[in-house]
């Protein structure tokens, strides 16, 4: 009698993860499919700016698409990017706008949000409906009127008019208004009577419990903002102040629209974020899960 | 000097009143219980000794000022939480020292790195320490103090509870259902705890609770209130012997007490369709008859020692070994639950099924009598014919 030693043999630790894509039934193997077209679907776009990045701009425009560059200028263009314009300055900026802007959100945020879910107050709830409310209005309908205004008061090109208009984030008073709903009141009762002032009950109590929250928010925050084309493209003038987001668009102009430098841009200015989510993945999960949105 | 005092307080909350104008004095050192079921009001009162609440109308006075404007901090009480209330995220220790912290240290020295530095800060923290320390060995969790509030059992978490409020050394101590998150063995051990504190405390205590058992073997005296009205205020044997309504009559006392609808009309006074022994004084048509469950006891049919005797339809027996609890209703009434206390299983019980006839006997006067709305007839009695005959 032969005994089939196969099945027990030691397999090596890459022919166990080719293993675990093995569909344990056809509808596992269906549902397998569509994850991958799915993923597929989200990838793509970030295959393409890597090739194009190395590609240059007549052949970006090829009907036919090749990975791999028929004629190689990766090194050009991501010289160009790194090299011939103040690529860390760019950073810099998206880094101070982005950390600016979340400070300001949390510390307008958090007060607002206790109020609004913990203190009784004559016309809270219709606070709490103007809150809900703003939530609807698109920046686009603002953004004019604060532009003029900032124009009126001189300060445009600068960082406080790119991170003017997000200083209040009433996403954030909702977010956090919920969160502290659940504190249960006894604790601020107690603390009341151990003579704690709301101020002191904010940041010993209420703080530390929600330090999901604030997490998962800043993520949010500092995607968003980091990400942002529409403001900067606004307020910035020189290129002092341009953040890095905006500072792909130096490569399109009227006349001459350099996809291969656009897409190598681009590619710089998505890295600091793919990093940061490759460190931080459970806390950017946490984020969206938590606001329901995605991202 | 009153420990407390309250003067018509009034709170409504929207268009619901919670307080209809409440008045009482506490004595200092006096331990009262406020009892009443939930929705009454007795906890917003609580929060109103507080200052976690302020009243709409009324004077709260601790001893002997008046406390309206004071928040809770300036008040001097101490208040122990249903759910214990425990910062969660600090240790025992921490959690005990944090009204030390707050009352003493100056705002620059309690903030964080700050309060490591500055001078005031570094002076007081080994008197609070050993304050807390002296606390918790008085409540014997001097092991605990490095332990998180998720750490410890529920009756922990409540001898932190205690802790954090006698630290402060208060006026008044106030606790709001301190018991109800605790199995019922623990509740027993903490109530014969917490009365003991009280007696080595001497401070004046007032405590909150549904449950009529722990008003009644805590306190010196119980306030039973009803949606945002005071009932009655007196002592616990008071309360039970001499209820002035019949709603005080029906929350003190489990099992609950009997209230047998009674018509009376000239003299006669009928238990459904049976005709009451002797002569009703000072009753007129629907009363209501009130018969503690132990004042009852089972009868042999030809007994005659009783002033009455009716017969007893058995629905439940609940066998406690030291005492015995039937559940049934009298054959006159048949509408209406009749509950007995017998000291001990009786001869007549035993071999008997539930559909064996019974007889339960009892005596006119441990009957106590209510007009229709539930006020109590002082002055209403059931005299004996024999009995006037002879005079």
């Amino acid at each position: 009698m032969t005994v089939t030693t196969s099945i027990q043999k030691p397999q090596s630790s890459w022919l166990r993860f080719l293993a675990s894509f093995k569909p344990k039934s056809l509808g596992d193997g269906v549902g397998t499919g569509f994850l991958f077209l799915g993923a597929w679907l989200i990838i793509f776009p970030f295959v393409w700016m890597l090739s194009a990045s190395l590609k240059p701009a007549d052949e970006v425009y090829d009907s036919s698409f090749h990975f791999w560059p028929q004629t190689f200028v990766g090194d050009v263009n991501y010289y160009g990017v790194l090299f011939d314009q103040p690529y860390l300055t760019f950073l810099a900026n998206s880094f101070i706008v982005c950390a600016g802007i979340l400070v300001v959100q949390l510390v307008t945020a958090v007060p607002a949000a206790y109020a609004l879910a913990k203190l009784k107050f004559r016309g809270s709830t219709i606070l709490f409906g103007f809150v809900v409310a703003s939530l609807t209005i698109p920046i686009n309908v603002t953004s004019i009127p604060i532009y003029l205004g900032l124009v009126k008061v001189g300060l445009l090109d600068t960082y406080f008019s790119l991170m003017f208009p997000f200083f209040v984030s009433v996403f954030a008073i909702f977010l956090f208004r919920q969160f502290f709903k659940d504190y249960p009141d006894s604790i601020i009762d107690a603390a009341r009577v151990d003579g704690f002032s709301e101020i002191e009950i904010i940041l010993r109590l209420i703080l530390p419990a929600a330090i999901p929250a604030v997490a998962a928010f800043s993520v949010f925050s500092v995607v968003a903002h980091w990400n942002d084309l529409y403001w900067p493209l606004i307020v910035v003038q020189s290129q002092e102040k341009m953040t890095a987001a905006l500072s792909m668009l130096q490569y399109q102009s009227e006349f001459d629209n350099d996809y291969g430098r656009t897409f190598a841009s681009a590619t710089v200015v998505t890295l600091p974020m793919v990093v940061i989510f490759l460190f931080a993945r459970r806390l950017f999960i946490r984020s969206i899960t938590m606001s329901g949105i995605k991202g | 000097m009153a420990g407390l005092e309250l003067r018509d307080i009034r709170k409504s909350f929207g268009n619901t009143q919670v307080l209809k104008g409440l008045s009482f004095q506490i004595a200092d050192g006096e331990f009262l219980s406020l009892v009443g079921e939930s929705g009454c009001g007795k906890s917003t009162l609580l929060r109103i000794i507080s200052g976690l609440e302020t009243p709409d109308s009324g004077e709260v006075l601790i001893g002997g000022g008046v406390m309206n404007a004071a928040s809770p901090k300036d008040r001097n009480i101490s208040m122990v939480f249903q759910d214990y209330a425990l910062y969660p995220h600090m240790s025992v220790a921490q959690n005990i020292s944090m009204l030390l912290i707050m009352a003493r240290l100056p705002l620059h020295a309690r903030l964080p790195l700050l309060n490591r530095i500055s001078p005031s800060a570094r002076a007081l923290r080994p008197v609070i320490a050993s304050e807390v320390e002296a606390v918790a060995k008085q409540l014997r969790i001097e092991h605990l103090l490095n332990r998180r509030p998720a750490e410890l059992s529920g009756g922990q978490r409540q001898r932190v509870a205690l802790g954090r409020a006698l630290v402060r050394h208060p006026k008044l101590f106030l606790m709001d259902e301190p018991l109800s998150n605790l199995d019922a063995k623990l509740r027993v051990e903490v109530r014969k705890e917490i009365t003991e504190l009280h007696q080595s405390t001497g401070l004046t205590f007032v405590y909150v609770t549904h449950d009529q058992t722990e008003a009644m073997t805590m306190s010196h005296r119980v306030a039973l209130l009803e949606k945002g009205e005071l009932l009655q205020l007196a002592t616990p044997s008071a309360l039970y012997a001499d209820p002035h309504s019949v709603a005080v009559a029906r929350f003190i006392g489990s099992p609950e007490i009997n209230i047998l609808p009674a018509e009376v009309s000239s003299g006669i006074a009928r238990l459904g369709a049976e005709m009451v022994p002797g002569r009703a004084v000072n009753m007129d048509g629907s009363t209501l008859f009130a018969l503690r469950p132990e004042a009852a006891r089972l009868v042999d049919r030809h007994d005659v020692s009783t002033d009455f005797k009716l017969g007893f339809t058995r629905h439940l027996t609940e066998d406690l070994g030291h005492e015995v609890l039937l559940h049934g209703t009298l054959d006159a009434l048949p509408e209406t639950r009749f509950r007995m206390r017998l000291p001990k299983t009786s001869d007549l019980l035993s071999g008997t099924s539930l559909d064996t006839a019974l007889h339960v006997g009892f005596d006119a006067n441990n009957l106590l009598f209510f007009n229709a709305d539930g006020a109590r007839l002082r002055d209403a009695a059931i005299v004996a014919e024999a009995s006037e005959a002879a005079q």
